[in-house]
């Protein structure tokens, strides 16, 4: 990979690293220092990577940073969104959603964002997150399912 | 087999698109036996997240990388004004300073040669309409040395009026001779002239003819007047003077500190254009290539 090849990863991939990151980390100052040091890595290793797999590289060293080291260091904040509760009356499904992201663990997080932000497979997670594809189904059905009872809760009332 | 047990296993794979059609055939099937477990779908549908396409990051060029052979300048917001304003000012000033350089010298040459011609006792009665040509030639610039501002139906006035208009034609040599004054130059014929036209001035004169027939008859004496094409550095004073140069500041009438700093500026803003025509020069015939990406002015080369 090139010098330009890694530009237009930047312009490509950086903004939903960003997002994907934040989501992660909760903290955008968190997700900005992951998003730096992935692109550090990828320009460090871009003779090793392919410019196909730059995107699959980059959300890997970013779910490390943000998952594996932030879990280690215990000091996850994670913001939650506002409390406020979905009814007819506020019918912002995504907001209720922000909020039922956040009863997540870190790990169960990350795997719905690259599955449902990125469309990433269970294979490719797997790559990604270094589980195998049984390991991410498992996640992802204790994730849906809590994500599906705090949505069905009486408070939520769907 | 899709059963009580494990339906909900796959709603969640229905959710993320990873079952077969097959699968997703046994599913449906399943439902239609159990339709009390519809709503139990839709809420796992509904557990999908969808992306926050606000939240973008904002720090991208400072993670890019220069790319070899190749120099990229990437201005900020701010700057890309600050430079077309300032490129756009050097041509305005360069451009106004070049106009208003032109017509300086069509003035002094016209201003210069009128006063011989008006001394020449052959063409008396014609003397006024020159200066009309004159003025013609030199526009809207001052000309001090008009000796005949009077249009010229005024001639057959009372001699009352002539005083007033001999008044006036000596105010006029004196402006002159305080124009002389400024510019060091020893132009005795100025005065001559100006007094030549005070006298013709005041005689009858046939009926005005065309500007340009005037200036037809008259070329031989006043050829000069349509010179207009003199060497911005220097200016003839007179024919048959010594040919001294001056420069078009030096001849202003105002103290030496001002002329002193427009030259300045004036040299500022020449050398400013030269740099400006240079660097366009310089630009088309190499490989810069100069383009607006988003909000950004990118030079590359």
């Amino acid at each position: 990979m090139d010098a330009q090849q890694y530009n237009s990863c930047v312009k490509e991939w950086s903004d939903a690293l960003f997002r994907f990151a934040v989501k992660c980390t909760g903290q955008a100052s968190d997700a900005h220092d992951v998003v730096q040091g992935a692109f550090e890595v990828l320009w460090a290793k871009r003779d090793e990577v392919l410019p196909e797999k730059a995107k699959a590289f980059l959300f890997q060293v970013a779910y490390r940073q943000s998952v594996d080291n932030f879990r280690k260091r215990s000091k996850i904040a994670f913001k939650e969104a506002p409390e406020e509760s979905w009814s007819p009356a506020n019918p912002d499904l995504k907001k209720v959603l922000e909020r039922a992201l956040a009863q997540l663990d870190e790990r169960s997080r990350a795997l719905v964002l690259l599955k449902d932000y990125e469309g990433y497979s269970y294979e490719e997670i797997g790559r990604i997150t270094d589980l195998n594809e049984s390991q991410v189904k498992v996640y992802l059905f204790r994730a849906r399912k809590t994500l599906k009872e705090y949505l069905v809760s009486v408070e939520n009332i769907i | 087999m899709i059963n009580l047990e494990n339906y909900e296993e796959y709603m969640v794979m229905h959710a993320d698109g990873e079952l077969s059609p097959s699968e997703e055939q046994e599913l449906m099937n399943f439902l239609y036996e159990h339709p009390e477990l519809q709503s139990e779908l839709t809420a796992f549908s509904m557990t999908k997240m969808i992306p926050d396409t606000d939240i973008v990051f904002e720090k991208k060029d400072a993670l890019m990388q220069p790319v070899e052979g190749k120099k990229v300048i990437a201005f900020p917001v701010w700057r890309k004004y600050a430079v077309a304003a300032g490129v756009a000012a050097i041509f305005l000033v360069s451009y106004w300073k070049l106009h208003t350089g032109s017509t300086e010298e069509m003035t002094t040459v016209a201003a210069v040669t009128t006063p011989p011609a008006a001394t020449t006792p052959a063409a008396p009665a014609t003397n006024p309409t020159e200066n009309t040509t004159s003025q013609q030639n030199t526009d809207n610039t001052n000309n001090i040395n008009n000796a005949t501002p009077a249009p010229i139906n005024r001639t057959e006035t009372p001699a009352p009026q002539q005083k007033t208009m001999l008044a006036a034609n000596t105010t006029k040599s004196d402006r002159v001779k305080q124009m002389d004054r400024v510019t060091g130059a020893k132009n005795t014929n100025y005065e001559t002239a100006v007094a030549a036209n005070t006298t013709i001035a005041t005689e009858p004169i046939s009926p005005v003819e065309p500007a340009e027939m005037i200036a037809w008859k008259n070329q031989e004496n006043f050829s000069e007047v349509f010179v207009t094409n003199v060497p911005p550095a220097s200016i003839y004073m007179h024919e048959g003077d010594e040919r001294g140069t001056q420069s078009i500041i030096d001849k202003l009438p105002i103290d030496e500190l001002k002329k002193k700093g427009m030259e300045n500026v004036a040299s500022a803003v020449a050398t400013g254009y030269n740099k400006v025509h240079a660097l366009r020069e310089e630009i088309s015939g190499s490989a810069i290539s100069l383009k607006i990406e988003k909000r950004k002015l990118v030079i590359s080369f």
